[in-house]
């Protein structure tokens, strides 16, 4: 049997109306404007041919109003080749809509054997029907289809450092400046989160504070920011700080991106591949046979003959 | 890491006292304590080399030596000390800043010269320096001299202090045993002696820190007693006091991470502060307090304008000098870097600084940037999360630095393989199964601090071979320059030239690699005080 094309018309008219459940009534409205004088009961006949071939799916409200959505035809088509209990479990787990529904409650309402119900879900997970959900409380602005965006964390992460950072240190003395202890002026979640809605960086979803205080986290990580809370000081026995819980307190400091430096990664020493395993003192790598030295020290002499290049590094090399 | 301390000491004693005493101090390092015949034997020298082997080691303060009686017949016992001889390696740091931190011109010269000799008595060393007894620069260096024994900076040595540590330990030991018997002791009578001991160690500790402190407010006041009569035993052997030039770099390096975290003003008050604080052991955690006032007495006033450009004070609120200097310490005191504490609220407060946690927070912030310049900021981000969540699973670090699953696991591989972080299996069910096995992922900073010590040490080592290949593949090079040197010295004529026009130039590549292998060196020095001499 094929879908006709009236039938397939009456299709593409449901699908239009996009994920949503369309009154019988209002269809009918619809579908006249795509095939005129079609009378009540053909349109039955169309949308019941319709459901069978998998093309619609069918609900029926409390007050005996029946409601169609459309599925896509490529979903259809996959819904003809399974057998009838995989239909039955496809069917409750659309139903359950995005809350989804656990294996044990499939089970249980269908009363189809555990075995059966696994295999059924795994070579419909195989074919792209189902998928386990991923996390209910990965945030909508930072995660896609339950993997991180980092695109979308990087941009957010600069936007934020760089507006904490303007309000961090006075503009109107030094630059190494700071500002007296008990300020009150540095950047707050709130005022960030402001900012990120007003850039119109982020148009799609929501800011979310939740999100950008994961944000701010990863920044406190990269040793970017301090977070400061104002008001209450520290426990000095414990360091604990008491009511970190209330936003209204916290405030964000970024720290010069000057960092201490250590010893050890200028060396090549530091940065040698071979530098734990292979290298010994008399072995076929040593330090006596290294090339990286050599390149080394011989930077090190040009950096000197070409003050031009180097300039003020001059003194950093042999600064000690 | 036993066999590499070996291998760098080696190095060390070569660089500085040539092959022969290398080969007696490695027999003494690899085999520990042994008599003369023992290690000539084992060395292949004759008796009368290795005798001035060790002479030279003992002279340095590298080789010990003790009695032990054995039967009838009285052997005597050579061990080496490995903290010694890496020590060796600071010398630079010691030399540069002697001036600075004894206050007093000579210093740097008077180190040098103790160090170059490893034991000296004032008169020696004025001989040694060839200086007329009636110049005002005798007066000078003897000054120097005697504000070094004072502030600690050298120590007297007697015969005592040939014997090691341990060797004191063991006789001290054996002397209280036989006051409470002559027979073989019980476990009970060791262990009450023991006690003893450590008792008696204590005391002493506390007899020294009074006797510290009676001097420092002999400092406080205008040195009369100083002027005309300046008084000590002039035959009397002197070492430099390693301790405590290590805790003077450590204050330096204190000043400079604040200097670096805040802003060169609240470096140079931290630095004030621990001058004030002026210990002598680098064992010591807590300085003592100090008075507001005795900052604002010891802190130059030409440093006020600094002091006002680095700082946005309140507004409308009228700044004084000392509101100024407090608002300095509190920025001190609240960050979160234990860089200063706060004790009393009396008088404006009394201050105080946590050497072991000021040094922890120094520790992190280096270990952290080996992590970041070795494996990016990535790496240091999942550091950070595991150091601040402790265990975790390969998901939940996905989640806190937000970073993608690949990513994560590759970061971690590469941490894992580099000794920094540890996994830790938590089977679910009893047959261990890896496919229902928790597997944990987690930072031990101790542990990491041990490895990135043993990479420093074994760069130095690393350092050393190199300098040794440069040099010993110039050595045509620097031969030639020696001659020359002797000509000229021989001639008194300026203008002999051995050396073409490229062998200069050779030479003088050569010398600046030299310089960059030790600036290299010199750096990592720095940082090998900071994870293994500091507390």
């Amino acid at each position: 049997m094929e879908v006709t094309e009236e039938e397939l018309t009456a299709h593409k008219v449901i699908l239009e109306q996009g994920p949503i459940f369309v009154d019988e009534i209002k269809l009918h409205e619809l579908i006249d404007y795509e095939l005129p004088d079609t009378s009540w009961e053909q349109l039955q006949i169309i949308l019941d041919s319709l459901h069978s071939f998998g093309l619609v799916r069918k609900r029926q409200t409390h007050d005996e109003r029946v409601l169609y959505q459309a599925r896509t035809k490529e979903i259809a088509k996959k819904l003809q080749n399974l057998d009838e209990k995989e239909f039955e479990i496809y069917e409750l787990i659309e139903n359950s809509e995005r809350k989804g529904i656990a294996k044990s409650e499939i089970q249980k309402t269908t009363k189809i054997v555990q075995s059966i119900v696994e295999s059924s879900l795994k070579s419909m997970q195989d074919q792209q029907l189902v998928k386990e959900p991923a996390d209910e409380s990965l945030s909508r602005l930072l995660y896609n289809n339950g993997e991180v965006d980092t695109i979308v964390v990087e941009a957010l992460k600069s936007l934020c450092y760089n507006f904490i950072y303007h309000r961090s240190f006075p503009k109107d003395l030094e630059e190494e400046a700071i500002y007296f202890p008990a300020y009150t002026g540095y950047a707050t979640l709130a005022k960030i989160v402001q900012c990120i809605q007003e850039s119109k960086l982020i148009t799609e979803v929501d800011v979310e504070d939740a999100d950008i205080r994961q944000i701010l986290d990863v920044l406190i990580f990269e040793g970017k920011i301090v977070r400061l809370v104002s008001g209450a000081i520290p426990d000095s026995d414990t360091m604990d700080i008491i009511d970190t819980s209330h936003d209204s307190h916290v405030m964000y400091m970024a720290k010069k991106p000057r960092a201490v430096s250590n010893a050890w990664t200028p060396t090549p020493c530091g940065r040698c591949p071979y530098f734990k395993d292979e290298c010994t003192e008399d072995g076929e790598i040593s330090p006596s046979n290294c090339v990286f030295y050599p390149q080394w020290l011989n930077r090190g002499i040009s950096l000197i003959n070409e003050p031009s290049k180097s300039k003020g590094k001059e003194k950093n090399i042999m600064d000690w | 890491m036993a066999d590499m301390l070996d291998r760098l000491c080696c190095y060390v004693i070569r660089d500085d006292f040539g092959p022969s005493v290398e080969q007696v101090a490695k027999v003494l390092l690899q085999k520990g304590r042994l008599t003369l015949p023992i290690i000539a034997k084992l060395s292949k020298f004759a008796l009368a080399k290795t005798r001035e082997c060790l002479f030279i080691l003992i002279q340095h303060n590298l080789v010990y030596w003790a009695e032990a009686r054995e039967s009838q017949r009285i052997g005597i016992y050579y061990s080496i000390e490995r903290d010694e001889i890496l020590t060796r390696l600071n010398f630079g740091i010691y030399i540069k800043n002697a001036n600075e931190w004894v206050g007093s011109r000579h210093a740097s010269e008077l180190v040098k010269h103790i160090l170059l000799n490893g034991k000296v008595t004032f008169s020696g060393l004025v001989e040694d320096l060839k200086i007329n007894k009636k110049s005002s620069r005798y007066k000078d260096i003897k000054e120097s001299f005697y504000r070094m024994i004072e502030k600690n900076y050298i120590s007297s040595v007697d015969f005592t202090d040939s014997k090691s540590a341990r060797d004191k330990a063991t006789e001290a030991e054996q002397r209280e045993l036989a006051k409470v018997t002559n027979f073989i002791p019980t476990k009970k009578q060791m262990a009450e002696a023991k006690a003893r001991l450590a008792a008696n160690l204590d005391m002493n500790d506390t007899a020294t820190g009074s006797k510290r402190k009676l001097n420092l407010e002999n400092f406080d006041r205008p040195t009369k007693q100083h002027k005309g009569e300046i008084t000590f035993d002039e035959n009397q052997y002197f070492r430099v006091n390693y301790e405590k030039f290590n805790v003077k770099a450590r204050n330096k390096r204190f000043a400079k991470f604040v200097r670096d975290r805040l802003n060169h003003s609240a470096g140079t008050i931290m630095r004030y502060i621990l001058d004030i604080a002026d210990c002598d052991k680098a064992s010591e955690i807590e300085s003592c307090s100090v008075s507001l006032h005795r900052i604002l007495k010891n802190i130059p006033e030409s440093k006020d304008e600094v002091f006002f450009q680095q700082m946005k004070t309140e507004k409308g609120k009228t700044v004084t000098r000392e509101s100024l200097i407090k608002q300095y310490l509190d920025c001190l005191i609240e960050d979160d870097a234990n860089l200063l504490c706060k004790k009393d609220e009396n008088l404006g407060g009394l201050y105080f600084v946590k050497y072991n946690a000021l040094c922890e927070s120094l520790k992190q912030q280096v270990f952290e940037n080996i992590i970041l310049e070795k494996y990016g900021i990535k790496g240091q981000r999942i550091i950070k999360v595991l150091q601040a969540k402790q265990k975790l699973d390969e998901k939940a670090v996905t989640t806190f630095t937000l970073m993608s699953v690949m990513d994560v696991r590759q970061k971690l591989t590469e941490l894992l393989n580099g000794g920094f972080t540890q996994v830790q299996e938590v089977p679910r069910s009893g047959d261990r199964a890896p496919s229902r096995t928790f597997f944990f992922w987690y930072v031990d900073y101790n542990k990491c601090y041990e490895i990135i010590l043993y990479n420093y040490y074994r760069t130095l080592a690393n350092i050393h071979q190199v300098r040794f290949e440069q040099e010993s593949s110039a050595a045509r090079l620097l031969d030639k320059k020696e001659k020359e040197d002797a000509l000229k010295q021989l001639n008194n004529n300026t203008f002999i030239q051995l050396l073409t026009e490229n062998e200069t130039k050779a030479l003088n590549e050569l010398e600046f690699n030299l310089t960059q292998l030790d600036t290299a060196q010199l750096r990592i020095v720095q940082d090998v005080m900071l994870f293994k001499d500091y507390k």
